[in-house]
């Protein structure tokens, strides 16, 4: 996703790079699951969403109680 | 039920209020169609692979280059993926853009998220790559390099490849449920228990072995033991980290993970030379074996936070940076290749490293690199759950196959340019070696290999290289691959003294890698299981329930363990005997997936061009099936375990004490037991996917001659949401994604995917 536009100087283009790259690393260890599920939220949820600590806390329950495949 | 005809009549490209959801089919036809810089280009690539392919099968030098199989390769990769993936995409699969996936029709922000193609091949290439295709190619390598850079290539292009895409759409017009589940739909209860109980059986077979592997590397050595054994404590730290200091800080934990993880590699160099490391660290194989089967179950029943989590985001990050290195690395050190392109073994049924022919026995071999069934349960279950759009499919499932298949062409190259006297030592069983220099170095010699004359002192001055006491009968793919890549990084980086930490390197992400199928598949199988006896006492089901979570956990644990235990104290070495129960159960799973393609297409009105599933599952089928046959039934004790069970058999009978390098009753008695649990395995393995495959012909027969039949996709749905469908967006799918751009800027609570905050 590159979305911003495009603007001069390599310090720019050297952030712009870096958002990729942690856009990217993110989305492949999906780190960005909480934002997934504030996204979510404000769409379906009635109360107040959970703090990113207490939404960790119950993802992992959640995964731990699901098949997390993984192959040979 | 509806019939199979084309469901979309109600569906609409340009749903009112919103950009376009799909590119213009006409446009999509005009991007398509060959014009001629594009034939030009296209022309070119052939050549290029062309040249290769001739130089690897026809040109005959003292060496060859190891760049020649990267170009060979990539050059089919690519013309795979333009002809055929799109060929099957026309014919077969026919996705509709204007049809809503899963991940938005079942929206739930956690399991069904609609998610970035990049991302996703990323996601989707981290859950299917593993130990597999490092290991079955390095075996392999015993035919010559021929036969396995041809099955390599050609393979996952019309099978393997072919198997991930047809699953991962199958599920993917299913809600993205699994394997399983689509095998019991289509084929009743009786069908889907065969498929189930085969796929249990095939799940332990496989950790087993794979722990067999890790077993085999860390053995004696001290270096290897710390190393791998401090990626636990650095995973609970990780685990620690993120649950109390920082939470949600994936990427940065990952990172201080991975410097841990490169001092633990460098570390274990020191520990090695000390005299406590020595004393408490140099374990034999069956310590190590007994300590990964407390691990294992440890790791799957502790929390996943704690373990699981982490050392999953070590692996992830470890396998996407090691195999671009290794890429890098083939490229910039170019390794020269002097084994024959062709073998006395691929003729012969007594190879030292693995028995049997060239056919079947090249296939069962390599197996995940060219043709994986293991990736049926991740191409069904988790990615289709993910996918954005349908005409990202091909991409996803037929691209990321390829990825592996580059992976296992890699691993290849690594273990072809490893000396072949040195292979042939590390490859050949203890029997046959006698686990000492000397009889490495006579046994090789034995062997009447052209070109091949092994000195003891490349062996010893090998070991001390790469920090290890012995290199002898080091079995098992990951120390050869080990070798082969220290050698080639080396000369990229670092010089002679770096060697040490290369290999280590090497078996430590081989080791990690292994350790997360290990306990993945562990829990994987013990949520089958506990769905299974679910049928009996309903409380198994219960996620929550810890006493049934332990139970069905100990009982797979013990379920491979057993297998594990064997595997280490065979006498005829573990892995050289039991490395194609392996690629047999792998083989036959992939069978198990295309049968079950096949009656879906069959049904959905396809006739000629089911070929394109048929083909590939007929070959893997006969394949696998011959091969358990000959591994129950061949009269040559070197192949069938049948035979070398009733050869050890008579002569414990005849009161005999030793057979063939076998010394001492126990040791024969342990033969008789292996290739006993190794027959029967056989036997199940053979059974259970020859019910699903048989049901599943019969069936597409029926639905030939009827002309379709049952539906068992969820019915379509009208999508409201664009992306593209190739890596690179055509000039169309660039407008369409501006203009969805500007409209989520107007309604930011209709982005699913976050985009814009992605970037903020």
């Amino acid at each position: 996703m590159t979305a911003t536009a495009p603007s001069p100087g390599p310090a720019a283009a050297l952030a712009r790079a870096w958002r990729t790259a942690r856009w990217f690393i993110d989305g492949v260890l999906g780190a960005n699951a909480y934002q997934h599920y504030l996204v979510h939220h404000r769409r379906h949820g009635h109360d107040e969403p959970l703090s990113e600590r207490e939404f960790w806390k119950a993802e992992y329950a959640r995964q731990g109680r699901a098949v997390n495949a993984r192959c040979c | 039920m509806s019939t199979a005809t084309e469901p979309s009549r109600s569906l609409t490209r340009t749903p009112e209020g919103i950009p376009p959801v799909a590119a213009d089919p006409e446009n999509v036809e005009r991007h398509q169609r060959l014009t001629p810089p594009k034939i030009a280009l296209w022309v070119a690539v052939a050549l290029l692979g062309a040249v290769s392919w001739s130089i690897i099968a026809i040109v005959r030098g003292e060496t060859i280059n190891g760049i020649w199989f990267v170009f060979a390769a990539v050059c089919s990769y690519l013309i795979g993926y333009r002809f055929y993936a799109r060929y099957i995409t026309a014919r077969l699969t026919r996705p509709d853009d204007r049809r809503a996936t899963p991940a938005e029709y079942q929206y739930d922000g956690h399991d069904f998220v609609p998610t970035d193609r990049r991302i996703l091949f990323g996601h989707h290439f981290a859950a299917i790559a593993g130990a597999g295709p490092l290991v079955g190619p390095v075996l392999a390598a015993q035919m010559g390099y021929l036969p396995g850079t041809i099955w390599i290539i050609v393979g996952v292009i019309l099978a393997g490849a072919v198997q991930d895409y047809l699953v991962l759409f199958v599920s993917m017009r299913r809600g993205g449920r699994s394997i399983g589940q689509i095998a019991k739909d289509e084929l009743g209860r009786f069908g889907g228990t065969a498929a189930l109980i085969a796929t249990i059986v095939i799940l332990l077979i496989i950790i087993a072995i794979l722990a067999l592997v890790v077993v085999n590397a860390l053995g004696e050595s001290v270096w290897g033991v710390f190393s791998v054994g401090m990626t636990i404590p650095i995973a609970l730290f990780m685990g620690l980290y993120l649950r109390f200091l920082r939470p949600g800080k994936v990427a940065e934990v990952s990172l201080i993970g991975v410097v841990l993880l490169l001092a633990a590699i460098i570390g274990g160099g020191q520990v090695a030379a000390t005299e406590w490391g020595q004393e408490f660290l140099h374990l034999s194989r069956f310590s190590i074996g007994w300590a990964i089967i407390i691990y294992g179950f440890v790791a799957a029943v502790l929390p996943v936070w704690l373990l699981l989590a982490p050392r999953d985001y070590l692996s992830t990050f470890m396998k996407v940076g090691t195999i671009a290195m290794l890429a890098v690395a083939i490229i910039v050190v170019r390794p020269e290749i002097n084994v024959p392109p062709l073998t006395q073994w691929a003729f012969r049924s007594d190879g030292p490293v693995f028995t049997g022919g060239l056919f079947p026995f090249l296939f069962v071999t390599i197996a995940c690199g060219a043709l994986s069934g293991f990736h049926a349960t991740i191409a069904s279950g988790t990615t289709p759950k993910l996918v954005e759009k349908e005409r990202q499919t091909p991409l996803l499932g037929y691209g990321g196959m390829l990825m592996e298949s580059f992976v296992a062409i890699m691993a290849f190259v690594a273990a072809l340019s490893v000396d072949q006297g040195i292979y042939y030592a590390m490859n050949s069983a203890p029997a046959a070696t006698h686990n000492t220099v000397e009889g490495a170095v006579a046994f090789v010699n034995s062997l009447g290999l052209t070109g091949v004359h092994l000195q003891p002192e490349q062996l010893t001055e090998t070991a001390r290289l790469v920090g290890e006491t012995s290199i002898v009968s080091r079995t098992g793919g990951a120390p050869t691959l080990a070798i082969g890549l220290s050698t080639i990084m080396h000369q990229w980086f670092g010089g002679p003294a770096m060697m040490g930490f290369w290999y280590h390197f090497a078996i430590m992400f081989e080791a990690l890698f292994i350790l997360t199928s290990v306990d993945a598949g562990t829990r994987v199988a013990r949520f089958m299981l506990a769905d299974a006896l679910g049928n009996v006492y309903p409380k198994f089901r219960h996620a929550d329930w810890k006493l049934g979570s332990y139970i069905t956990t100990a009982l797979m644990v013990a379920g491979w363990g057993s297998i594990l235990l064997l595997g280490i104290t065979d006498p005829l070495g573990g892995i050289n005997t039991f490395f194609p129960l392996f690629g047999v159960a792998n083989q036959l799973l992939a069978s198990l997936a295309l049968a079950v393609c096949l009656l879906v297409f069959a049904r959905r009105g396809h006739r000629w061009s089911l070929l394109i599933v048929a083909v590939p599952m007929v070959f893997a089928a006969v394949v696998t099936i011959y091969g358990s046959f000959l591994k129950i039934f061949s009269p040559d004790p070197k192949v069938g375990y049948w035979a070398n069970n009733r050869r050890y058999s008579a002569a414990l009978d005849q009161g005999l004490t030793e057979l063939a390098g076998v010394k001492g009753v126990p040791q024969m008695e342990a033969v008789v037991r292996n290739t006993a649990v190794q027959t029967g395995l056989s036997v199940v393995f053979l059974v259970c996917a020859l019910i699903v495959i048989v049901m599943c012909v019969w069936q597409s027969i029926v639905a030939l001659r009827d002309g379709g039949g049952k539906n068992t996709e969820d019915p379509a749905q009208q999508s409201r949401t664009f992306a593209p469908a190739g890596m690179i967006p055509t000039p169309e799918e660039k407008e369409l994604e501006q203009r969805w751009a500007s409209y989520y800027e107007e309604h930011p609570g209709e982005d699913l995917e976050h985009r814009a905050k992605a970037h903020a």
